[in-house]
């Protein structure tokens, strides 16, 4: 666990950059003039420019192009714009953006870092879409439609008129078989080549740059959490994930490694990526957390070790897009939980990635909030200030570890104070703007686990937005900034109220970019719902990412599922089974007896 | 003797329970939809327990001397509940009244083929039906007063304003249901005592009588469903208009055919009723033939019922978008799904008994290959015709399906594929059908291998009709897809015609074989007797729907029903209702074949004189069995029923 | 569907035929075949209740095939009475009469200790509308309303496609997280929800409804919802209370415009 002052912060994540420079630049290409690259990995490129051949580029026929921009108009348009310069309807709505294909900048490509895509790469982006974004995928495209749309999209950029602006693919492999060896040494090579300045030590997107990242249009953007690969835009598979690590994301602060380290040792991170993400083609999602039963009380102070018994659930978050405070591009795209109950309690952990832990500012589900803002994360607006009080809401003694520690961004901090500023990072304007980011926040991260207020009657539920009139709901809400737990008693999101009843026990830890907060509760407690043994209940849950500006009604949320508790003695299933088991036998005695009976007739009778 | 006596009455019951059963676990609907509110915590009374008591005492009678009269919207039916109590018996009267509508119409029907043709044998079994008129006439009057009294009590506010929009209807009702008891003893205690023409004037005038009753009784439910003719507060402006509702003339047409299904099917169970308990081959040829010829008139009814139902529908969905969705998408929409798999049974049963059927003639081996090939369709048509199109599936299910309809079996959910597959069916039965009559002729004709190559092509241009427009449905928006349906009719129609026509020339003069009546598994009565059931069961289930739609109106969008009973019943609850009615129902035409059945029995003090109704019968008997061969006729049933019958000749 | 499954259930029937086996054995192999196919065969699971639903046809069709022929009936019939009667099948009988007791009571015991499953609630996609509906403070009558620019289809072609444009943007600014970018209900948030918001390019859904319905449910949401529509799950909005009328009409106008599909027709209510 560790806190870093925001002085720290920001002077790190320079650091981290100039301190282990790994990649000697050698070719900076006009397209990528201007974009940021925080994690220092550059690709090393000595591909000639004039891959192709020098050959005129194939830019399709005009009835290609003509049939492209009816596709594109009637499918695209809406986000991308008419002008390809992705200002359409939709955009300012949407988070990521939508691409401007004016820049000729695409992300998903099988080319080198700042080069123009194949067509096919363009294609794969239509044919299957950016998960976790609003592109879908087109399945309902022809090659033929899919090849008269990127004829038209090269209309957009100029870029496509030049023969050099074109570099061979990057030779995609079959990918080796997976191996743990691999992703071992793939752990290693994660260290070495610094991809935790930006995505994390354990790959949660909690790299120290990560808040400071824009992309080439300002925009601030998220990085990826490498242990969610299903979230990947580029695809989650292993051959996928090699071929972002390989070519990068133009436009973005992803570099691409092709050429800059070994195709073993991209196979190896890819390896890593895997085993963060449990080795898992699609996203593990559950529909009910089962709560299993331990004996002895429930002791808080354990943390997390009192649910090693317990399995794990996770469940997909998304943005509260449908009351005011629509929240379009939610932090959180995931919850885990898991839940234990003894005799009188019912404990519930709660896991979520979040790339930094907003302990300062204020939150709750009751605040006010407007019907759509349209802002970015905060990051640059508080720059300047002063963090009063680094880590202190962790106690004393956790200040005095952090006080203390050494770890590698410590190093990283003397290195940088040490070797000043680098002519490289210099003429880049975003980084400092950037990476002022803060942990003083206005808003608090916090999270919410949501109840029926009173145990449902048949299929009856209370309105999965904080409840309804009828049927209210109960929040176990947890305010990361003071530690507390609070019970609100909420009608709907305009009429949230703390409670007066007592209030979840709860502790929270936030660790490698994943917090982990801790409910307790009596099983049967006065006016709320009581939990029973054997029965679903319903449950949703809430996530508040403070940096996200997050609070109020907006929010990640989840649906109802279920939470079920495992029954302590479930019943002997010996009694029903010898019952049906002999009347079963006794019939066919029965009915043995009556055809033998009637086979002896019929021979006395012969 | 006795195996078979109990065999009698258990298979039909075991045949009962294991259709209620099959449904009520295909379905596990939720009982338990209806929500109840929390209930409020009331404060705590603080008044001590005896003076409480005294105040208790002092104000009831206080209560008492100055209660004033008012005037009682609703009665309620202690346990059950007016709602279920009054359903269950007019669920009854209805049954009842379909089958005493029913008979006269198909009795006269065969009377008169008999007065034409000189067959004694359809006169006798025309009076053999007439005969199960006499109680179930009583039995439906029975219910009617019943119903009344229950209205009257349980509803007199509604029933009040019943009378307001139709007193008019009521003395012609009481008029005509006096006739209807004349015409119908007339007929009954009439036969052979007119002159064949009075006879069937008489038997003419039952069936108009009897329409026109129903006419009548119609018009009051379906102004309920769909009232006309009165202003936007309820008020009558015209008597005329609120009996031509909506709804009213489809469900007449509706009504009548189904009936005709409906009582055909009860005739057919009685007949196996009676084959079974039968003792000698005269009878159990006789009744063989009866079955027979109740199950014919029951599927021929059958198949124009669904187009009926699709106007139904359709007049429905035009009187009020909210009832059809509430009908074909909302909380109904699970009835059809049942319905689908009830009338899918009903065709497998009825080529099931085609096929048994064709043990009793001689020469028909050599169609028995083919079963196989029309079982497979049936089948085939069966599962298409009943898969869901949302599926009822856990929510790990759901999840893996992307939602309620499955994406391959999606396919077979829509109206394209069930109209495809409905005709094939039909088209099915039909061929099973032209199989079966063929089995006892063989042709004579030059032409006949042209004929039956000509008959072949014609099934196949049909099938491939029905089945082009049914897969072309699929590229074509909605509007134009259910025009496709009728092509689709129209050649199984075509079709059907042509084939008889052609076989109609082509049998003439042809050599036939004998009809060994009474020579068929007893598997098959168990089969009529099963039809029956599942006929009526539909009748209750659809009578749910059609009362259902109303939701918590007694007239709909008029007069509100604020009743306890005013929820809208979920299937769960429905289906057990309508199977208690059906069991009831059961046991009371058990009675009716019973009491029926004694006129025909020796009379208890001069057994050696047998009565004239016996006589008549037993002539009905010998010319049914004429052609059998008293050889031929050997059976050797013994005690042993499931391997008996003629089977094992 | 899954070849290899369907060609290995194929084969097995082929062998059998080979074999000549006996009527039972058949019976067998249709019933164990038709399950596999119907069970694995489809590259989506089918649901239980469909498979029980199948299941119970075949059952009743090989009944059906049994019993309407009495040489079949025998060919079952003669091997099972001898089974249970002949004394050199007694070790076996025996066993076999063991065997489905035990069978019964493991069904049993793995129905009472496998992890229990979530309660399924059969939700009524289209649930009935109710007789009036109030949006925005006018009220409108379900059995009359009407998209008043429907008409602009014939008199107004001009107009009509500007209505359709502007229905394009408020689903772009507002559905499509959803609803998705081709109206197939797999907007980018579907995996987070459910009830999974409707595809409007499923047959079942704009063909089969009034223009009326679809209004109302835009209007009112899953907030308008009755009880068998499940309104405390669908995240559907009300979008009266971001929309406005006019708006919703124009969306309407745009979804079957996109879609191809047309309005189920308001019945006329003359006679």
């Amino acid at each position: 666990m560790r806190i870093l002052g925001s002085g720290q912060r920001s002077a790190l994540a320079s650091a981290a950059s100039a301190g282990k420079t790994l990649f000697r630049r050698t070719l900076f290409r006009k397209t990528l003039v201007g974009g940021v690259l925080l994690g220092g990995a550059f690709l090393a490129t000595t591909v000639p420019a004039s891959a192709q051949g020098g050959s005129v580029p194939d830019l399709g026929t005009e009835a290609q192009v003509a049939e492209g921009k009816v596709l594109y108009d009637k499918y695209c348009s809406q986000c991308h714009g008419d002008e390809g310069d992705g200002q359409g309807i939709a955009t300012p709505y949407l988070n990521p953006a939508p691409r401007d294909f004016t820049g000729g900048k695409y992300k998903i490509r099988s080319t080198p870092t700042g080069s123009l895509p194949t067509d096919e790469d363009i294609k794969r982006s239509i044919r299957i879409g950016l998960p976790y974004t609003a592109m879908p995928g087109f399945p309902i495209f022809s090659e033929d439609e899919l090849t008269s749309l990127v004829a038209y999209l090269k209309t957009f950029s100029e870029d496509f008129k030049d023969p050099e602006a074109y570099l061979d693919p990057i030779p995609l492999p079959d990918p080796p078989p997976y191996s743990p060896e691999a992703a071992e040494k793939g752990k290693l090579v994660y260290e070495q080549t610094g991809c935790g300045r930006c995505h994390g030590n354990l790959g949660r997107g909690d790299g120290l740059s990560a808040p400071t990242l824009v992309d080439d249009w300002g925009d601030y953007i998220r990085v990826a959490d490498l242990s969610q690969t299903w979230t990947f835009r580029g695809g989650g598979t292993r051959q996928d994930i090699f071929r972002t690590m390989s070519s990068g994301f133009n436009g973005t602060p992803m570099p691409g490694f092709h050429g800059a380290i070994p195709v073993e040792d991209i196979w190896a991170i890819v390896d890593y990526m895997t085993s963060l993400a449990g080795n898992v083609a699609e996203a593990p999602y559950g529909n009910v957390v089962t709560a299993v039963a331990v004996e002895g009380d429930l002791d808080l102070a354990q943390g997390a070790d009192l649910f090693v018994d317990a399995p794990e659930s996770m469940f997909p978050l998304v943005g509260q897009i449908i009351e005011p405070g629509r929240n379009f591009n939610p932090a959180a795209t995931s919850i885990s939980v898991r839940a234990i109950h003894s005799r009188e309690e019912i404990a519930f952990q709660v896991t979520w990635n979040d790339m930094a832990a907003e302990t300062t500012g204020l939150n709750g589900p009751e605040l006010a909030i407007p019907l759509w803002e349209e802002d970015q994360p905060e990051g640059a607006s508080v720059a300047d200030e002063e963090e009063e009080d680094g880590g202190g809401f962790w106690g004393d003694e956790e200040e005095a570890e952090e006080d203390s520690s050494e770890d590698f961004w410590g190093e990283e901090e003397a290195a940088d104070d040490a070797g000043g500023d680098d002519s490289f990072w210099g003429d880049d304007d975003d980084t400092a703007d950037a990476s002022a980011a803060s942990s003083t926040s206005e808003f608090s991260d916090a999270v919410a686990l949501q109840f029926p207020k009173t145990s449902p009657e048949g299929i009856r539920k209370p309105y999965f937005l904080f409840g309804d009139t009828e049927l209210p709901v109960e929040l176990w809400y947890a305010d990361l900034a003071d530690q507390r737990s609070k019970l609100y008693e909420a009608r709907g999101s305009v009429s949230v109220v703390e409670s007066e009843s007592k209030a979840p026990e709860m502790v929270a830890s936030y660790e490698e970019g994943q917090w982990s907060v801790i409910f307790k509760r009596k099983l049967r407690s006065g006016s709320s719902m009581t939990f029973e043994e054997g029965v679903f209940l319903p449950v949703a849950f809430s996530v508040w990412n403070g940096f996200n500006r997050e609070r109020g009604n907006k929010r990640a949320l989840t649906p109802w599922y279920n939470v079920y508790l495992k029954p302590r003695e479930a019943p002997s299933p010996v009694a029903p089974m010898v019952k049906a088991g002999l009347g079963v036998l006794a019939l066919e005695l029965l009915i043995i007896g009556w055809v033998r009976r009637k086979k002896k007739s019929e021979a006395a009778r012969a | 003797m006795r195996n078979r006596k109990l065999l009698l009455f258990a298979v039909p019951i075991l045949l009962f329970l294991a259709v209620a059963v099959a449904v009520k676990t295909a379905f596990f609907m939720d009982d338990s939809l209806s929500y109840k509110a929390p209930v409020a915590i009331s404060e705590v009374d603080q008044t001590p327990r005896s003076q409480a008591l005294e105040d208790q005492a002092e104000a009831q009678a206080e209560a008492d001397r100055t209660k004033p009269y008012e005037e009682a919207e609703y009665r309620e039916v202690p346990v059950v509940g007016s709602r279920t109590a009054i359903w269950v018996i007019s669920q009854l009267h209805l049954l009842f009244a379909a089958f005493v509508l029913a008979v006269p119409i198909f009795a006269l029907i065969i009377e008169f083929i008999g007065y034409k043709t000189g067959d004694k044998r359809y006169d006798a079994l025309a009076y053999e039906f007439t005969k199960l008129l006499s109680v179930s006439f009583s039995l439906t009057a029975t219910f009617g007063a019943a119903l009344t009294f229950m209205l009257l009590a349980l509803y007199p506010k509604f029933t009040n304003y019943l009378a307001h929009v139709f007193s008019p209807t009521f003395l012609p009702y009481v008029l005509l249901f006096f006739a209807e008891a004349g015409f119908l003893y007339a007929y009954y205690y009439g036969w052979g005592k007119f002159s064949p023409r009075v006879h069937l004037f008489l038997g003419l005038m039952l069936n108009v009588v009897g329409t026109a009753i129903m006419l009548i009784a119609n018009a009051w439910l379906t102004f309920m469903t769909s009232p006309a003719g009165i202003s936007e507060s309820g008020a009558l402006i015209s008597t005329w208009e609120a009996v031509a509702n909506y709804t009213w003339m489809p469900i007449n047409i509706h009504r009548i055919i189904a009936n005709v299904a409906f009582g055909g099917s009860i005739a057919g169970a009685y007949a196996a009723f009676k084959f079974l308990q039968a003792k000698t081959d005269d009878e159990r040829a006789h009744y063989d033939w009866m079955g027979y010829m109740g199950n014919f008139i029951a599927i021929i009814a059958l198949l124009p019922l669904p187009f009926a139902g699709y106007w139904l529908a359709s007049e429905i969905y035009a009187f009020s978008q909210t009832m059809g969705l509430t009908m074909m998408g909302g909380a109904f929409s699970w009835l059809f799904i049942i319905q689908a798999i009830l009338i899918g049974n009903l065709f497998l049963f009825a080529n099931w008994y085609l096929w048994l059927g064709m043990g009793r003639i001689e020469g028909a081996e050599r169609f028995r290959p083919f079963i196989k090939y029309l079982l497979i369709v049936v089948t085939l048509c069966f599962a298409v015709w009943a898969t869901p199109r949302s599926i009822l599936a856990t929510v790990d299910e759901v999840q893996s399906m992307g939602g309620s309809s499955h994406p391959s079996l999606g396919y077979l959910g829509v109206m394209s594929a069930k109209n495809t597959a409905v005709n094939i069916l039909i088209l099915t039965t039909f061929i099973s059908f032209m199989l079966y009559r063929r089995s006892g002729k063989i042709p004579t004709v030059s032409w006949a291998k042209k004929g039956n190559l000509m008959q072949f092509g014609i099934f196949a241009a049909a099938a491939f009709t029905v089945i082009f427009f049914g897969v072309y449905g699929y590229f074509v928006e909605a509007a134009v897809r259910i025009k496709f349906s009728i092509p689709q009719v129209l050649s199984v129609l075509l079709a059907m015609i042509l084939v008889s026509v052609i076989d109609a020339f082509m049998l003439r003069n042809a050599k036939t074989t004998k009809i060994r009546w009474g020579r068929i598994s007893p598997m098959s009565q168990y089969l009529l007797i099963l039809l029956a059931v599942t006929f009526t069961w539909l009748m209750g289930l659809m009578g749910y729907v059609r009362s259902g739609l109303r939701q918590h109106w007694h007239v709909y969008g008029v007069i509100r029903d604020t009743s306890p009973g005013a929820f809208t019943p979920t299937l769960g609850y429905a289906t057990q209702v309508v199977s208690v009615t059906v069991l009831i129902f059961f046991a009371l035409i058990g009675l009716v074949f019973f009491l029926s059945g004694l006129s025909g029995k020796k009379s208890f003090e001069t057994s050696k004189d047998p009565s004239p109704a016996r006589t008549a019968q037993q002539a009905g008997f010998a010319a049914a069995s004429g052609a059998v061969a008293k050889s031929d006729s050997q059976i050797s049933g013994g005690n042993d029923s499931s391997t008996g019958g003629g089977m094992q000749a | 569907m899954k070849i290899g499954i369907i060609l290995l259930v194929v084969a097995a029937m082929a062998l059998l035929r080979w074999r000549k086996v006996g009527m039972l054995t058949w019976i067998a192999a249709w019933l164990l075949g038709i399950f596999v196919l119907i069970r694995f065969g489809f590259t989506t699971p089918v649901p239980m209740s469909v498979v029980k639903l199948y299941m119970g046809i075949l059952a009743s069709a090989l009944i059906a095939y049994i019993f309407s022929d009495a040489q079949r009936q025998e060919q079952v019939k003669s091997p099972l009475k001898a089974f249970l009667t002949e004394k050199k099948f007694a070790p076996l009988l025996g066993l076999v009469a063991i065997a489905i007791p035990t069978a019964v009571a493991a069904n049993i015991y793995f129905d009472m200790t496998s992890p229990a499953k979530p309660p399924a609630f059969g939700r009524t996609v289209h649930p009935a509308p109710p007789a009036q509906i109030n949006v925005l403070e006018t009220d409108f009558d379900m059995a009359t309303l009407d998209n008043p620019y429907r008409h602009l289809e014939t008199d107004d072609p001009a107009a009509f496609q500007e209505r359709v444009a502007n229905g394009r943007v408020v689903y772009y600014k507002n559905c499509f997280y959803c609803h998705g970018d081709l109206m197939a209900g797999d907007g980018m948030f579907i995996h987070g929800l459910n009830p999974i918001p409707t595809n409007f390019q499923d047959q079942g859904t704009l063909p089969i409804l009034q223009e009326s319905f679809v209004f109302w449910r835009i209007a009112k949401g899953a907030p308008g919802l009755p009880e068998e529509g499940g309104p405390w799950d669908s995240a559907m909005p009300a979008w009266e209370n971001f929309l406005t009328e006019d708006e919703m009409w124009d969306v309407i106008l745009f979804l079957y415009d996109f879609t191809g599909a047309r309005p189920r027709a308001l019945h006329d209510l003359e006679h």
